[in-house]
Parts: structure tokens; C-alpha cells; sequence
């Protein structure tokens, strides 16, 4: 017999999960993106300059 | 004479039934289909071998102390092979197209909505939750977590679902172009994407570090794969350590693969194989694999109603992982509609974030379960 109550709990904080991870991921990997290129720019505009 | 006797009656030959016979058969398709038509032939090669040694009758392989035996305990139930695996899947992978377009990552989650309708619907069959969680993660289409989370939550279940998984991979281009083309309209399928910015190379250093911190403090259970993971793509990224990169990528991996397979065949002696229970495996698989694409690409879909930069909602469908396969599927169809549309770089984001989020769903499925 198929506990139903587990088996949804088990796939809905799967999902969360997953997402959370992603989500927070894609969240960190944007702002190192945009430091990085920010410090980037910075560099090559003091040796410009 | 008696001694004569003796040796006769010690053959192997008088031990053999018919449902090993039937395993034999079994293994003769696989290896076919590695030989002759080039079916993912690392895996299915040493497999059908596996299972053929398996299913002879006295050999003392499986036993205690048996080669197969230490290859199958030592490999894949203490959890060993799996994550050297994902080394290597580290050492090969550029994350730059995740690194370019962040959003993809949403793409490589998606796909894992369909893990777990998939893992719904294995119960519905009769499933155990066990058994089910792992049909389910057949459709995140990644060898290694599959046999990850089998060795964890149902090893009686490990050779078939390994088996489907594979075999499916190495469907993708069978299986993902109807259920992209049915979800998506012939403008979608040639909408150009623009690559938006080149990721720097402290970028990609710094990648995995991150990765590996937020996903393994977010689900620990994650952290053989995902630890090993970000290990190969660091060794690769930061170009410091060649000679390490190099034998991840081909010599470790190259022999890790041949004891995995072997040690996967194994497992599929007639008693266990041969059972209802297998055909549901490889119905729930494809079913898995089905929902797993339609889900990546009905999230890109919705995507494009909420963000300014659209996507080509051809690329969610590489969500599965399956890479890079998934991901020149996905280019060829682009280019079916449109001769200028050069997806490949842009489903490599979803592609390699799908084995990230098969990882993650496996982690999770052993937090929840165990």
C-alpha cells in the first residue's frame, strides 16, 4: 500500500530542492559575473587611463 | 571411473537453465547493439559481457570474494565508482555556457520536474518508493546518478534501470524531437539567440568552488558526485594541474568505466532480471525521459512570458542531461527551422546544468528516503 502523504512530501521537496539549488546558484554566478567583470573593466580602464 | 564421474558431474553444463539462457540472449542484444550500431558501446559493451559471466553457472564470480563480487561491493555499493565518474564528467565539462547565460541553470531544473512525475508514476505501477525514486531518476538520463541512487535505495534494481538509462541516452535523438516539436511552434523552434558576454577565466575558476559550496550545503547527500564534480572541472579550469586532468578525463576514467560496467552487468542474474518488474523499469523509463524534455521545454516556454532576453524554448529540452547529445539534438532541430540557428553553445547551458540537477534530485530522493 502506497503511503501517498510520503510520497508527495518526497516529491515536492525534491522539486524545491532542485530549485533552491539552481535558483541560488544562478543567483551567485550572476553577481561573480557581473564583479569580475566590473573589476575587468576597471584593470583595463586604470591601464587606459 | 568414479573419478571420471566426478569431473562430469562438475561441469557447468548440467547447471544451466533456461532462464539463464535467456539472460545469455539478453546480453547477445546488448552487445549487438555496442558492437554493430554503436549503442553508448563503453557501457553496454562491458554490461552485456557482465551479464553474460553472470548468468554461467559455478564460476564463484558472484560469491563472497568472487571478482565480480569485489567488483560490484567495493565499486558500486561503497559508492566508489559513481563520483570517480563524475571526475572525469568534471574534467570534460565547460560551464561557460551557464557562466554566459545563468538563467539556463532554471532550464537544467525544470527537466527534473519530470523525475518526479515520473517517480509518481512508478508508484501508481506498484512500485516501492524506493524502486520508484529510481525509475524516476532514469529521466534525468545520467548513467552514473542512476546507478548512484540504485546502489543506495533498491540495489536489486541496479542492472535494469542502469540498462534503461543508458539505452535511452542513447535515444535521445529518437525520442526528444516529437515531444519538442509537439510543445513548440515552428517560430519558437527558429528563434536566434545571441551570445551575450564570454565568462572571464577567473570566472570558470571560481565556478566549481561556488558550486560546490551552495549545492552541498544545501542538500549534503549530493556531496560524492557533486564533490568530485567540481573537483575534475577545477583540475580542468585552472590549468595548473594537466597531468591530473589528463587521467581523469581518459585513463581513470577509461578504467573505472570497464569495472563499472562489468560490476553493473553483474547484478542481472535471470532470478532478478527476468521479473514483471523489469518491464515496468523500462516503461516507466522512457516515460521518465518523456516528461523530464516536455518539462524543460514547457519552463523555457513559460520563461519567455516573464523575462525580457527570450530563450528558444528548443533548449529546455537539453535539461536532460544525456550530454552532449541532448544538446546537438536540440542545434539540429533549431537548424531544421532555421538554417542560421546555431544552438549548440546555448543548450549547453541547460545540457550540463541537468547533471547538476539530476545530482541534486538524487541527493535529495537519499535525504528523503534514508
Amino acid at each position: 500500500m502506497v503511503d501517498w502523504g510520503q510520497a508527495t512530501s518526497v516529491a515536492i521537496s525534491g522539486i524545491v530542492s532542485v530549485f533552491a539549488v539552481l535558483i541560488v546558484l544562478q543567483i551567485a554566478v550572476t553577481i561573480t559575473g557581473s564583479v569580475t567583470e566590473s573589476l575587468a573593466k576597471k584593470q583595463t580602464d586604470k591601464q587606459t587611463g | 571411473m568414479e573419478q571420471i564421474t566426478e569431473v562430469l558431474s562438475s561441469w557447468g553444463l548440467w547447471q544451466v537453465t533456461l532462464g539463464q539462457i535467456a539472460m545469455w540472449l539478453i546480453s547477445f542484444v546488448l552487445l549487438y547493439l555496442a558492437i554493430k550500431k554503436g549503442v553508448e558501446p563503453l557501457l553496454l559493451l562491458p554490461i552485456g559481457f557482465g551479464i553474460f559471466m553472470a548468468n554461467l553457472p559455478l564460476t564463484g564470480l558472484l560469491e563472497e570474494g568472487g571478482l565480480f563480487y569485489i567488483f560490484y561491493h567495493y565499486g558500486i555499493a561503497n559508492e566508489l565508482i559513481p563520483p570517480l565518474i563524475f571526475l572525469g564528467l568534471g574534467a570534460m565539462t565547460d560551464f561557460g555556457p551557464v557562466l554566459a547565460n545563468p538563467k539556463t541553470l532554471l532550464l537544467g531544473a525544470a527537466a527534473q520536474v519530470g523525475v518526479y512525475g515520473a517517480f509518481l508514476g512508478a508508484l501508481l505501477l506498484g512500485f516501492t518508493v524506493y524502486e520508484a525514486a529510481c525509475i524516476g531518476i532514469i529521466g534525468g538520463a545520467d548513467g552514473p546518478t542512476s546507478i548512484f541512487l540504485s546502489a543506495n535505495l533498491a540495489p536489486h534494481m541496479m542492472g535494469s534501470v542502469a540498462v534503461a538509462a543508458y539505452s535511452y541516452m542513447a535515444l535521445v535523438p529518437i525520442i526528444i524531437p516529437p515531444i519538442a516539436k509537439m510543445l513548440t511552434t515552428k517560430e519558437e523552434r527558429a528563434m536566434v539567440m545571441q551570445m551575450t558576454r564570454w565568462p572571464s577565466k577567473a570566472e570558470k575558476i571560481l565556478f566549481p568552488i561556488l558550486g560546490a559550496l551552495i549545492i552541498i550545503l544545501l542538500v549534503p547527500a549530493s556531496a560524492p558526485l557533486i564533490a568530485m564534480f567540481m573537483l575534475g572541472n577545477l583540475f580542468m579550469e585552472s590549468g595548473a594541474v594537466e597531468r591530473l586532468t589528463d587521467v581523469s578525463r581518459n585513463a581513470l576514467m577509461n578504467i573505472v568505466t570497464i569495472i563499472l560496467g562489468v560490476a553493473v552487468g553483474s547484478t542481472m542474474t535471470a532470478e532478478v532480471f527476468l521479473t514483471p518488474k523489469t518491464i515496468g523499469v523500462f516503461i516507466m523509463g522512457v516515460v521518465a525521459f518523456a516528461f523530464a524534455t516536455a518539462s524543460g521545454v514547457l519552463l523555457a516556454k513559460l520563461m519567455n512570458l516573464l523575462v525580457k532576453n527570450k530563450v528558444n524554448p528548443l533548449i529546455g529540452a537539453a535539461g536532460v542531461s544525456a550530454v552532449p547529445m541532448a544538446a546537438r539534438v536540440v542545434q539540429n532541430m533549431g537548424m531544421e527551422a532555421n538554417q542560421q540557428n546555431y544552438l549548440l553553445m546555448h543548450a549547453m547551458g541547460p545540457n550540463v546544468a541537468g547533471v547538476i540537477g539530476t545530482a541534486v534530485a538524487a541527493g535529495a530522493f537519499i535525504t528523503a528516503l534514508t
